[in-house]
C-alpha cells in the first residue's frame, strides 16, 4: 500500500511539474510584482547568486515612488539580482517577437486614437500586459524611441507610478520619469 | 504647433487619412499640422497644446479638476464645462461663440473631440498624429461613431488653463 501511495505522489508531483513548465508562460502575474522570477530563474548565474543574495517574494510597491514620486527612493527592482539583459534573454527571443509584433498591431489600429481607454482596450495591448514583468525592458525601449502611450500598461505591470502629479499629461515628463524608474531599477 | 512643411501635399498620408475615416474623402479636409506626441484631440479640443488630456485614472494623463475621472461623456461635458462650455443645441457657426463637437463611438465611449474654426470648419487633432481641418461630418462613421453633443462659450468667457 505504501508503494501505490508512494508511486501515485511520484505521478502526481511529476505531472504538476509538467504542466507548470507547460503553462508558465501563460500564468498571469501573482500579486504585486514579483517579477516571475521563476521566468528569469533559469540561468546558472541567477542560481548561484540565489544562494548569496536573499530572494525577495515580490515588487516592494510600497518603496515605489507614488504618483507625487519625484525625488522617492528608487523602486526595487524585480530584477535587481540579474543584469536587464540577462533577465530579457532568460525570458527568451520569442517574447520579443511577440512584443514586436502585438505592439505594431496596436499602433496600427490606434493610431488616430486619443482615449486612453480604447487605446489600452485595444486586445493587442491587452495582451501585451498580460505577459507580465519580462516585457517591462521591451515597453520602456519602446517608450523611448517612440513616446507612445505605454503608460497604462506600465503600471498596470509593475504597480509602480514614478510620474509626479504635476507632470500629467506632459508626454516627455511622462517619458523621462518612467525611464529613469527604469534606471533606478535596473531595468534599463 | 510645429510648421506644417509638404506633409499635406504627401497623397500617400492623405489616402491613409481617408481610408481610415472614409467621411474625409467625402469633403473638403486638409492637414494643418505633423504629428505631435505633446498633446491629443481632448486637450486640443480646449486649446491646448502642451499636454494630453484624458480622464480615463490609468492613463495618467492631465484632467481638470473637479471634472468626474470616467470615460463618459458626463465627464468630458463637466471638464470642458470648467472652461466654460455649456451644452448648446447645434454645430452651427454662431458669432462671438466658440465650439466644440464630442464624438461618441459605437461602443459608448467618448472618441474625438473637435473644435470648430471661425470659418465655422473645424479642427482636429488625430491622436498623437497630424492636426485637420474637416467638416464635421468628416470624421463620423464606423471608428469614431458620430457627434453626440455640441458645447459652446463665448469668446468673452474663455478661462485660463492651469499650467
Amino acid at each position: 500500500v505504501y508503494r501505490i501511495v508512494d508511486y501515485l505522489g511520484l505521478i502526481s508531483r511529476s505531472l504538476r511539474a509538467l504542466l507548470r513548465a507547460i503553462l508558465r508562460p501563460f500564468a498571469p502575474l501573482p500579486e504585486g510584482y514579483p517579477g516571475r522570477p521563476e521566468q528569469i530563474r533559469s540561468t546558472k548565474r541567477e542560481t548561484a547568486r540565489k544562494k548569496s543574495v536573499p530572494r525577495r517574494d515580490g515588487f516592494d510597491v510600497a518603496a515605489t515612488p507614488a504618483v507625487a514620486g519625484h525625488g522617492a527612493a528608487p523602486a526595487a527592482s524585480p530584477f535587481h539580482h540579474l543584469p536587464a539583459d540577462v533577465a530579457l534573454s532568460a525570458a527568451g527571443p520569442s517574447l520579443e517577437l511577440q512584443f514586436t509584433r502585438l505592439a505594431a498591431e496596436w499602433k496600427a489600429d490606434t493610431e488616430f486614437e486619443s482615449s486612453t481607454t480604447r487605446i489600452a482596450m485595444h486586445p493587442a495591448y491587452q495582451r501585451i500586459i498580460g505577459m507580465g514583468a519580462p516585457v517591462v525592458p521591451l515597453i520602456l525601449k519602446d517608450l523611448e524611441r517612440t513616446n507612445d502611450p505605454w503608460f497604462w500598461a506600465l503600471h498596470a505591470i509593475t504597480g509602480a507610478n514614478p510620474v509626479a502629479a504635476e507632470d500629467r499629461g506632459t508626454i516627455n515628463r511622462m517619458v523621462s520619469a518612467w525611464l529613469l524608474w527604469g534606471t533606478r531599477t535596473k531595468i534599463l | 504647433v510645429a510648421p506644417l512643411g509638404d506633409a499635406n501635399e504627401d497623397p500617400v498620408r492623405r489616402a491613409r487619412l481617408i481610408a481610415s475615416f472614409p467621411g474625409l474623402g467625402r469633403g473638403h479636409f486638409r492637414i494643418t499640422s505633423p504629428a505631435d506626441h505633446s498633446y491629443n484631440c481632448f486637450a486640443f479640443a480646449a486649446g491646448e497644446t502642451g499636454r494630453c488630456w484624458d480622464p480615463q485614472p490609468l492613463g495618467n494623463l492631465y484632467w481638470p479638476a473637479g471634472a468626474p475621472q470616467q470615460p463618459t461623456l458626463a465627464a468630458f461635458v463637466t471638464a470642458y464645462g470648467t472652461l466654460g462650455f455649456l451644452l448648446v443645441r447645434g454645430p452651427e457657426l454662431e458669432a462671438g461663440f466658440e465650439k466644440v463637437a464630442i464624438y461618441v463611438a459605437p461602443d459608448g465611449l467618448v472618441a474625438h473631440a473637435a473644435r470648430q474654426l471661425p470659418s465655422g470648419l473645424w479642427a482636429s487633432k488625430l491622436g498623437t498624429k497630424e492636426d485637420i481641418e474637416h467638416e464635421l461630418a468628416g470624421l463620423e462613421g464606423d471608428r469614431w461613431g458620430v457627434v453626440a453633443v455640441v458645447l459652446a462659450r463665448s469668446h468673452t468667457e474663455q478661462v485660463e488653463l492651469p499650467l
